[in-house]
Formats: C-alpha cells, structure tokens, sequence
C-alpha cells in the first residue's frame, strides 16, 4: 500500500524560488476557468426575452436560488451579498463536481484553499459590517453587552474563521482519503459510489459553507438587540436576533 | 495539516479575482436579464389585462348593441304586424263596402227592373180591364163605360156630405181653376150635364174639361187643391202593390 498523499499542496508542478504551481492552484485555476467560460458562453447569448437557452435557464435557477437563500438568511436585499456569498457556494460545488473526473484534484481538499476561504469570510464580514453600520457602529458590537466581552468576541471571531476552515477542509480532504483507501482495498465499483457519495458531500459543504458565510456577515450587518425589517424582495418578515450560529444547519 | 502560505495568499487571490469576474459576467448580467424579463412579461400582463378590459367592455358594448337591436327588432316586427292588420282590416272594410256598393247598385238594378215591369203591368193590366169592361158593357149591356162612368159621378154629388161641400166651396173661393179631368174624351152633351150639376151643386159657373191617358178610365173634380172622383189608376196602384207585395216575398 503506498502513501496517501492528502494535500494537494505537495503536487507541484513547477517552481522557480518561492514561486510554485503546485495542483491546488493549478486545479483552482481549472475550476475558475470552468465557472468563468460558461459565464461568458451564457453571456454571450444572454437574452431577456421569454425563450432563453437552457445554460441560461440553468444559470438563472442557480442565481436565483442563491439569491432567495442569501435574502432569507440575511433578511435585506441579497444584492450586495451575492457576488460574494455565491461565488463561494459556486467555486465549492464547481470544485466537487468536478472531482469525479478522474486525474482532478480538488482545490478545497487543500487546506490553504480553505484557510483563503475562511480568510476571506473573517475579512469580508467586517467589510460589510462597517459598510452597513459604519465604522464606530460596527466596532461597538464588539464591546457588547460590556467591554470586558471584547476579548471573547475577538476569540469567537478568530476561532469561527478557523472553524469554517477547518469543516470544510475535513469534509473534503475526508472524501479524498476514503476514495483513495478504498481504491486500494476494493478497486472496482466501490470508488463509484463513494465518488457520488463525494459528489453529495461536497455540494452539502458547499451550501453550507456559503449559508455560514452569508450568516456570519448578516450578524455583523445588524445591531445587537435589534429587530431588522426585512429590506429584500418578498414579503415582509422580522428576523429575531438570536445567535446566528445557533441557526446553522446540522449534519456537518 | 500544512497550510502552504504562498498557496494561501495565491488562493485568496485567486478567489477575489474569482468574485471580481463572476460579479461582472454571471450575476450582474443574469439579474439584469431575470429583471428585463420580469419586466417584459409584467408588461405582457398588464397589456392582457388591458385587453381583457378592453374585450369585457367591447363585450358590454356589442350585448347592450345585441339588446338594443333584438329591441328594434321586436318593435319592428310589431309595428309591421300592427300595419299589415291596419291594412288587412282596411282592406277588408274596402271588400265589404265594395260588396255592398255593388250588392246596393245590383238592388237598385232590380227595384227599377221591378218598377218597370210593375209599371207595364199595371199599364196593360189596365187597358186591358179597360177595354174588356168595355167590350163586355157594350155588348152585354149596350152602355158605354166612359157615359156610366160620368153618370156615376152625377149621381154620387148628392151624397157627398156636407163637410166635404164646405171644404170644396171654401177651395174654389181661393182659387177659381175648377177643372174635370177625365181618361177619355167626354162628348159634348155630357159636358152640359156636368157643368149644370156642378153649378146646382157647388155654384160653379167656370168648368173646365183636360184629359189625362194616365188615368185610363175614371173621372176627377180638381178644385184648388182638393180633388174629388174616381179612376181605375187607383185599383192598378192596389194592383201593383199586391204584385210589389208578391216580388218582395219571393
């Protein structure tokens, strides 16, 4: 039985000093070029009539679908939140759909890749905290209900981001490693299933990791014992301000 | 569990550039499309809803027309149907009285028919008594009509009552024409007779003598305007009247 490797990061390409193209990049790229070019071929005959192309069809669910699920979970217009919110639930799932293609590596069984995710997540909730709220406002919550709270909240930030990156890297890195020691135990049939049952497992991740995200932005979008009217197309609802972790979905 | 921090920092490039371009080519032009179609088919729906408005007034429209017509129609209709009975009846009240101008002429035909015939009638009925009765007279009796008749009437003055001398006596005052007419010529002789006994009679000194064929056979005393006498006219005018009685019974 040979080595497993589990990180994509040790699959290097090529380099030249510090600079490396190593398959987490290289595959992140190919994922990325994937989402890209179909954009632009949807674009390209994008139509606002009543007779659309089915890609486009498609492409309108997925967005629309994001869009609904952005709304119901921040509360407010998911305009602002869907470029970000959605191109992670899109890079995820493009990620873990194209991991049954033989030879492709997921990006996000790297933990650098998750790691950049969460990073990114821990950086655009201030962002659009601050946007939302404005800056004093924003930093207030942290001193919230009291200042000794300050640094339990710096904590609860910190360990959220390495949290997200953690569930999301096991999950993926956990399909990888089954699939490969069951290739080595029972080389037919089984790896199918398992790939689909990958297939499952990384588009759950995938919405849950973008549900998480739009959840830890929405709770830095609100003031603390607030009640927000709802500001997104739909009807009218009132969100109470629980925890907004406590709402996460289950089955992790 | 390595985290590769070139790869970390490539990675969250990568993603931002991701974000960048998707924001640019997928969501921003997908949501203007989902937009620009909502936007067409609400306008689809509401330009329906004009014209289902539009149609359910047209259809308003063409009923209340419909009504109207189906109205006039039926007026029409009755006020033919009241013209052609108008005209009918018109038409039958002009047959009627055609029928009965014609049915009227037709009896006027037959009552002159009638009178002409009865008229002949009582002519030849009348010349024909007359000369029977005088052929029978002259040859049974060897007398004359015309004489016995004249005789008859001399021996009937006498009888005449006194109101009726007055009433003669008071018509002759007033007027002096005092006349004898006869159906046959009277001979001289008789002529003197007559006279004498009118003027022991009634004191008339002027008498005159006229002649009528209308009487056949008889003798009349015209004073003013009273007259006195007999002629067989009056027993054809019973004649014709019998006969007039017979026609219409018939």
């Amino acid at each position: 039985m040979g080595e497993i490797s589990i990180t994509t990061d040790e699959i290097i390409y090529w380099q030249s000093g510090w600079f490396k193209l190593n398959a987490t990049i290289v595959f992140t790229w190919v994922v990325m070029a994937a989402l890209i070019l179909v954009s632009l071929w949807v674009r390209r005959r994008l139509t606002g009539t009543t007779t659309i192309p089915p890609l486009q069809n498609m492409l309108e669910v997925v967005v629309e679908a994001i869009q609904k699920q952005v709304g119901d979970v921040s509360g407010r217009n998911p305009a602002r939140f869907v470029p970000f919110v959605g191109t992670l639930f899109l890079f995820v799932a493009g990620a873990a759909v194209l991991n049954v293609i033989p030879g492709f590596h997921s990006p996000t069984a790297s933990l650098s890749t998750t790691a950049a995710l969460a990073t990114s997540v821990f950086f655009a909730v201030p962002y659009f905290g601050i946007r939302e709220l404005g800056f004093s406002t924003y930093i207030g919550q942290y001193l919230k209900p009291t200042w000794l709270m300050l640094p339990f909240n710096i904590v609860g930030e910190l360990s959220r981001t390495l949290a997200l990156a953690i569930r999301l890297y096991g999950n993926m890195m956990s399909g990888a490693v089954i699939a490969a020691v069951l290739l080595a135990f029972v080389p037919l049939f089984v790896p199918v299933v398992m790939q689909l049952l990958g297939l499952i497992t990384g588009m759950i991740q995938a919405y849950i990791f973008a549900v998480l995200a739009m959840v830890y932005i929405a709770s830095a979008t609100r003031t603390r014992g607030a009640v927000v009217a709802s500001s997104h197309v739909g009807p009218e609802k009132t969100l109470s301000l629980e925890d907004p972790v406590s709402n996460q979905p289950k089955g992790e | 569990m390595n985290i590769d921090w070139f790869t970390f920092v490539a990675q969250i490039l990568n993603f931002a550039v991701l974000v960048y371009v998707l924001s640019r080519f997928l969501y921003g032009p997908i949501t203007r499309a989902m937009a620009q179609r909502e936007e067409t088919i609400a306008a689809r729906l509401e330009k329906a809803d004009l014209q289902q408005r539009e149609a359910a007034i047209a259809e308003a429209r063409f009923d209340k027309l419909s009504t109207s017509l189906e109205h006039q129609r039926s007026d029409l209709f009755e006020q033919a149907q009241a013209e052609a009975d108008l005209a009918r009846k018109k038409l039958v009240q002009e047959a009627r009285a055609e029928i009965q101008a014609r049915r009227d002429e037709w009896q006027q035909s037959l009552l002159r028919e009638q009178s002409t015939l009865i008229n002949l009638v009582r002519e030849r009925a009348g010349q024909q008594v007359v000369a029977i009765s005088r052929s029978a007279l002259s040859r049974l009796a060897d007398v004359e009509l015309e004489e016995q008749t004249i005789m008859s009437f001399l021996r009937k003055l006498p009888q005449f009552s006194a109101e009726q001398n007055d009433r003669i006596k008071q018509d002759s005052v007033r007027n002096q024409r005092i006349e004898i007419r006869t159906g046959f010529g009277v001979a001289d002789a008789l002529q003197q007779e007559l006279r004498a006994a009118l003027k022991d009679h009634f004191g008339f000194e002027q008498v005159t003598f006229a002649t009528s064929e209308e009487m056949i056979c008889g003798i009349e005393l015209h004073v003013g305007g009273s007259k006195i006498g007999w002629s067989i006219r009056e027993y054809l005018e019973s004649l014709a009247d019998e006969l007039e009685g017979m026609w219409v019974k018939e």
